[in-house]
């Protein structure tokens, strides 16, 4: 029974990135792309290999350096040539052994991989669901035994899933999960609940409760998502169409009309995390700027060998482009609605008795919500519209009311808020009693993942 | 928070010949030539723009005007050479809202029946206030964006990226 004792392993696979790291950590071990490249059964030439072997261990070296810089993470990506080596040598003889599904790599090495001919890279997850079972297993087998390096048996495992998530893809995770991992536990939970568990780090929330909207917002879409006391209001959900790609175009579209030197998506998206804030009001901001030159930055392009360098000129895209999410309309000309006013039509569609606490737990999660001054801004924005319906309802009738409060939660861990309120929970005393263990599924079967006790969180 | 409007309402009773209300263009102080400027960068990125009131148009119409100003500059066009064009631009091209060859009239909503002295009033008028924009213009553009105080002989790339975008989707 040695799960008792070891952290659960958090797994938060989502469509862009997966998050993977042990329960109590502060942030996850691992944060890579969610992309699978396996072989297309091409044989390529030794030096083919050697050239991928040899960036693979290039990169090796880059992860260490970005672990060391990191402080939070446990381990680094280190493994070791040899080890490629080796992969790479019983490929030659995979006709042979028929070992060709073992020979794939995830993450950036994945990426990298993808580059010769021989591999082809595919994401398995699509809009937050798994797509492809057969790559996702493969994603998870390495996962944990590559980049976690832990044996199932000796762990609880805490999965997330989307909202809506229909119970038959729980079972299939089940399945791989008891049947080919043998994995000591299983919880899975829904994201959104998740994000709010780890609001309960800021300093503004004063009682723990599973009662509130979050807006999850990463690199393709956003989402409100309204969850009362746990549960999810899915009829309420809504998404937008703006995210964190359409922040770096816009970077990149502002670049070119300017003719900055270098105009790449990379260049943008560096430009977006480092000089990026919401403004409080478009004219009086581009005044500042247009009087203080100060308020201009400068951002240095190096090429490969560090031999050339550009300067960027950074503007007036540092407040105009988290503005997108205030005024859609700056950069797209079919969704006009701003997020405080879809924030506001979510909310009015739950029922009525869950409204306020909806209203006054509003909490980020996901790394386009990290922008300064990004939750002040949709507080504000929000309270204005409630005020003003109030306003005219006191108006009609003529009683007072007694007022909706409006609170925005941004806390420190919004980057990577899912995984980190995951390992909250999973490292709980009674979270391992929730899991459901190998004994229960060998007697029930997999529908036992259907349901999973919620956490008694009041206290 | 939508594109911003104008705050020289028709409280003051200014004359109005179709639809554009005269605003007095005073040099001593915040005039409606300066709320063009300052709202220019922020309203050309917006698509929809309701008019509440009169003077919306004419600010509409300053901020297309300066549109067309910033087309005609390029990165190293010097500042005589800029002044010259833009003065010549102002007083060459006097099409106003009323006039057959104005592009935007259904936009303004221009009434026909307005008799020829009003319409060369307008004119007039809006001659000196494309003047005055396009003086203004020029020596806010020629200046160097990482310290307003120093003037420069190539225009400024902060204000040249605004000829890319268009307000309303439209132009003079």
């Amino acid at each position: 029974m040695s799960y008792l004792n070891n952290p659960a392993v958090v797994m938060d696979n989502g469509t862009g990135l997966t998050k993977l790291g042990f329960a109590g950590n502060d942030s996850p071990s691992y944060v890579f792309p969610t992309a699978i490249a396996t072989t297309t059964g091409k044989k390529s030439t030794a030096s083919n290999n050697r050239s991928l072997d040899q960036s693979m261990s290039s990169l090796d070296i880059s992860n260490n350096t970005k672990a060391f810089l990191n402080s939070n993470s446990t381990s680094s990506t280190n493994f070791n040539n040899s080890q490629h080596s080796s992969a790479i040598l019983s490929n030659h003889l995979s006709g042979k052994r028929g070992t060709e599904d073992l020979d794939f790599y995830i993450g950036n090495e994945a990426l990298l991989a993808s580059q010769s001919q021989q591999y082809s890279l595919s994401y398995p997850i699509r809009h937050g669901q798994v797509e492809n079972w057969d790559h996702m297993e493969r994603f998870w087998e390495n996962s944990i035994f590559k980049y976690l390096r832990t044996e199932p048996e000796d762990h609880c495992f805490l999965l997330t899933e989307p909202p809506l998530n229909p119970p038959e893809n729980r079972e299939q995770v089940a399945e791989i999960f008891f049947e080919s991992f043998n994995c000591a536990g299983l919880y899975i939970a829904v994201q959104a609940v998740l994000a709010l568990a780890a609001s309960w780090s800021s300093p503004k929330v004063t009682d723990r409760s599973l009662t509130g909207t979050v807006i999850d917002s990463g690199d393709g879409v956003t989402h409100v998502i309204p969850v009362a006391e746990g549960y999810v209001i899915g009829s309420a959900i809504k998404n937008v169409p703006i995210a964190g790609r359409d922040i770096t175009n816009f970077i990149q579209q502002m670049l070119r009309d300017r003719g900055e030197l270098d105009a790449s998506l990379k260049t943008a998206e560096a430009i977006k995390q480092e000089f990026c804030y919401v403004s409080p009001d478009l004219v009086k901001e581009f005044n500042k700027y247009d009087r203080d030159g100060s308020k201009f930055a400068q951002y240095v392009v190096e090429n490969q060998d560090k031999t050339q360098r550009k300067l960027i000129d950074v503007g007036y895209e540092r407040f105009l482009a988290p503005e997108i999410f205030f005024n859609p309309e700056i950069a797209s000309s079919d969704f006009l609605t701003p997020l405080p006013s879809l924030v506001d039509d979510t909310i009015r569609s739950c029922p009525i008795d869950v409204r306020k606490g909806l209203y006054n737990n509003i909490v980020l999660s996901g790394g386009s919500t990290m922008f300064k001054d990004f939750g002040r801004r949709l507080q504000r924005d929000v309270k204005n519209i409630v005020n003003k319906r109030i306003q005219q309802s006191e108006q009609v009738s003529g009683a007072k009311s007694t007022g909706v409060d409006v609170q925005v939660v941004s806390h420190r861990r919004q980057r990577n808020a899912v995984w980190f309120g995951g390992s909250l929970l999973a490292q709980t005393g009674e979270f391992k009693s929730y899991c459901h263990t190998k004994a229960d599924y060998d007697e029930f079967g997999p529908e036992i993942v259907r349901t999973f006790s919620l956490f008694n969180v009041a206290k | 928070m939508p594109a911003y409007h104008s705050t020289f309402i028709d409280t003051f009773n200014f004359k109005v010949i179709n639809n554009i209300p005269l605003i007095p263009l005073d040099t001593n102080q915040y005039d409606i030539t300066d709320e063009v400027l300052d709202l220019f960068k922020a309203n050309t990125f917006f698509k929809n723009f309701e008019f509440l009131n009169n003077s919306d148009r004419l600010l509409t119409y300053g901020i297309l005007y300066i549109n067309s100003l910033l087309l005609i500059l390029n990165p190293t066009l010097n500042k005589n050479d800029a002044t010259r064009k833009f003065y010549n631009y102002a007083i060459d091209n006097n099409i106003v809202p009323g006039d057959v060859n104005f592009k935007l009239n259904s936009m303004f909503m221009i009434q026909s029946n307005v008799n020829r002295s009003d319409l060369e009033e307008l004119k007039q008028y809006l001659q000196a206030f494309r003047i005055t924009l396009a003086n203004k213009l020029i020596s806010k553009v020629y200046t160097d964006f990482k310290d307003p105080m120093v003037v420069t002989d190539v225009p400024n790339k902060f204000w040249l990226q605004f000829s890319k975008r268009k307000f309303m989707n439209k132009s003079l």
